[in-house]
């Protein structure tokens, strides 16, 4: 066997053994328990989520930001790798772009089932006012999502090429690869159209994620309310998406690489590089969360200081106090140092960051919705305050686990790393069997 | 046995239910209350001149208006001849306006009026009849100006023309909820049978005019008011934002900049992202 050959053994896309089994079958049971949740949620109304007239965005809008931050670094790191032409990057973009497609599309899933009339998404489109920021996160979501499968599609066709000389011709996954291999020969027109595609699809995903944060974060600070009412929050987004996409990222990468045995590709020099990565994105954000809280803590008006007071010492200070020590100062500590980029300590790490996030989000969303504008008389005691229903916790459950349900079922049938370029960046490039670039 | 305890049992429900619900009730059907009635005249300047009636009685849940009750008015042309001009019924509130255009006034202008407003056969008040008299008046307002500052004046006269000295009157502007009394709550009027009222600050309204209002409240000569307009106010500038372009107009009125940056960059990407999957089309074609 040649060392192409081995190569392509090795990278190939390999049936699961029986933890990848139960792990799916685990999704897959999240999810239907979600989806039964979500039906009884529509038949019943939205009277069986915690929301109510002060919390009318709950964990499912913390859950579509949280997806939306995810979605970001796997795209942008993808890109400026690929644009910068680093080459320790090619083990990791796939999963980043992965990553990013499947939080992107579960991003757009949640919008809906925060809707109370999910059957009138229609309206969306045909009464959309441009002055909304609603509207600009329809449109931008939708973009993104077109643009994330076109990052992840082109330089997948070399590899779906070789991928279906692997099957029989009429097998399933043989006419599927076929199918979606587009006539792929490596011809030298198809590479120069699918470089420049590459190219300029690599260009056109930064300003696009930049005002996909952006945008998810003017929902909020356009409202004039006690909490979100700043200016900071569009690079406060986007440092946040940061850290928690560099997270999601070490942590599927680690896990994948322990899976499939992936040490010889994936070395601790990427672990290492990613830590850096997520240390430098973690200061940035402690850098904005100071000016977030502390400036507002300084001039403060009433409102505001209660707000503060609320997540520093009230209700929510463990989880406030969890969230930022927890992912973000922790990880500074342990990730300056290169012992915590060792694979191990930086994936629990990792981890924790990718928890944190989410209830970083949950932080964001929440309290603010419990200081209203005015002070009304006479308010049912439900509404002062909200902790997510079981059929939010299901719902939000089985979109979490239909996000990694995705993941999951596209590592499954695609080749996580690249095989042609790894090939190519190896020397050991078939030029009988495989393609030229 | 069974049969005659079932129509026993009935029986008593029955009696029980009447002396429950259907005997008090028509007791309280049959009971008249004592109603009071309280009689204005009212006289509006250029428009009509009317009795406003109220009625109420002490029920069993204190005060109530005496609604729906039909009351007869009747003028008294000499003492004790009563003659019947016509009929008014009181509404929810226990208010009636009785319109005195159709009243054929008899006498001078100097000779006092008297009209009788009576309950007569009701079947829920006892008999009761209330009188109100008045002397028939004119009540006349302008807009002046005098060395720069407006003023209100108005006239207070009698049906001869005489001035009518000490009428207390008050002079109101008419604003969005209810009048405003501008400067005292009264003045006097003077031996001309005159007022004549400062407005220190300037008014807004809408085109600068102002409907004012000059108002006698009195025992001998009942309600008169005159209504008038001037154009002597700082004319409203329309703040409304309704027919402009802004951030919180419908989807038709977007601004103009909304319109052509984000649709601009939304056409530029979708262009790029057609380039891109007609890319793919190339792929698969060659």
């Amino acid at each position: 066997m040649s060392k192409y050959d081995e190569l392509v053994e090795e990278l190939a896309p390999r049936k699961f053994n029986k933890t990848g089994q139960i792990w799916t079958v685990f999704l897959i049971i999240v999810v239907v328990i979600g989806i039964i949740a979500y039906i009884d949620q529509i038949i019943k109304g939205q009277v069986v989520t915690d929301m109510r007239d002060y919390v009318l965005w709950g964990v499912y809008i913390s859950n579509f930001v949280f997806f939306v931050a995810i979605s970001f670094v796997g795209s942008l790191t993808a890109a400026v790798l690929r644009l910068t032409n680093k080459t320790w990057r090619t083990p990791l973009v796939r999963i980043a772009e992965i990553i990013a497609f499947a939080a992107i599309i579960m991003a757009g899933i949640t919008i809906i089932l925060d809707m109370g009339r999910p059957d009138r998404l229609y309206n969306l489109f045909i009464h959309a006012r441009l002055q909304s920021p609603i509207t600009w996160d329809v449109v931008i979501i939708t973009t993104y999502i077109a643009i994330s499968a076109l990052i992840l599609y082109f330089p997948l066709l070399p590899d779906l090429a070789i991928l279906k000389k692997r099957y029989d011709e009429n097998s399933i996954l043989g006419k599927l690869y076929r199918w979606f291999a587009f006539n792929w020969s490596g011809s030298e027109k198809q590479w120069l159209i699918q470089k420049k595609s590459i190219q300029i699809v690599a260009i056109l995903i930064i300003p696009v994620a930049l005002i996909l944060q952006t945008v998810d974060a003017w929902l909020f600070s356009t409202t004039f309310r006690i909490g979100w009412d700043s200016t900071n929050l569009g690079p406060y987004f986007i440092a946040g998406a940061m850290v928690v996409g560099v997270g999601g990222l070490i942590s599927v990468t680690y896990i994948l690489r322990k899976y499939y045995k992936l040490e010889k590709y994936i070395t601790e020099l990427h672990f290492d590089k990613l830590g850096q990565l997520l240390v430098f994105a973690c200061l940035i954000y402690l850098y904005f969360n100071i000016n977030e809280y502390l400036l507002p803590a300084f001039t403060a008006p009433k409102a505001e200081t209660a707000h503060l007071n609320e997540l520093f010492f009230g209700h929510y200070a463990y989880l406030f106090w969890f969230v930022t020590v927890g992912g973000l100062i922790l990880p500074i500590i342990v990730l300056i140092f290169p012992k915590g980029r060792k694979p191990l300590p930086l994936f629990l790490i990792a981890i924790l960051v990718v928890i944190t996030s989410w209830w970083k989000r949950y932080l964001i969303v929440v309290p603010a919705l419990l200081h209203p504008f005015l002070p009304i008389q006479g308010v049912p005691e439900s509404w002062h305050s909200y902790f997510p229903s079981l059929h939010e916790w299901a719902i939000v459950s089985g979109t979490l686990a239909a996000a990694l349900l995705i993941i999951t079922i596209l590592v499954r049938y695609l080749p996580i790393i690249p095989i042609h370029r790894t090939a190519e960046e190896q020397g050991i490039l078939d030029t009988e069997n495989s393609t030229k670039s | 046995m069974k049969k005659y305890l079932n129509m026993k049992f009935t029986i008593l429900v029955l009696l029980g239910f009447y002396m429950l619900v259907l005997s008090p009730h028509s007791q309280a059907q049959d009971k008249q209350y004592k109603a009071r009635l309280s009689v204005d005249y009212q006289k509006i300047m250029g428009d009509k001149a009317s009795l406003l009636i109220n009625g109420k009685f002490k029920g069993e849940d204190g005060y109530e208006p005496t609604t729906h009750l039909s009351l007869n008015v009747y003028q008294e042309i000499q003492e004790d001849s009563l003659v019947l001009v016509g009929q008014t019924v009181t509404d929810n509130k226990g208010n009636a306006q009785f319109d005195l255009a159709s009243v054929e006034t008899a006498g001078d202008s100097i000779v006092k009026y008297t009209y009788v407003v009576k309950i007569e056969d009701s079947e829920r008040f006892k008999d009761l009849k209330k009188s109100v008299s008045y002397q028939e008046t004119n009540l006349s307002a302008e807009a002046i100006v005098q060395d720069s500052v407006n003023y209100i004046s108005a006239k207070f006269t009698d049906g001869m023309g005489d001035p009518i000295e000490g009428a207390k009157l008050t002079v109101m502007v008419d604003r969005l909820f209810a009048p405003l009394t501008i400067g005292k709550s009264s003045y006097k009027t003077d031996d001309d049978g005159t007022i004549l009222v400062p407005i220190e600050e300037p008014l807004p309204g809408v085109d600068g005019i102002l409907t004012f209002e000059v108002m006698l409240d009195s025992r001998k000569y009942g309600i008169v008011r005159t209504i008038f307009d001037a154009p002597i106010g700082v004319p409203v500038v329309d703040l409304s934002t309704f027919d402009d372009r802004t951030m919180w107009s419908p989807p038709s009125k977007t601004p103009l900049f909304l319109w052509i940056f984000p649709n601009l960059l939304i056409l530029g990407i979708w262009t790029i992202i057609v380039i891109l999957i007609s890319n793919l089309y190339k792929i698969y074609k060659s």
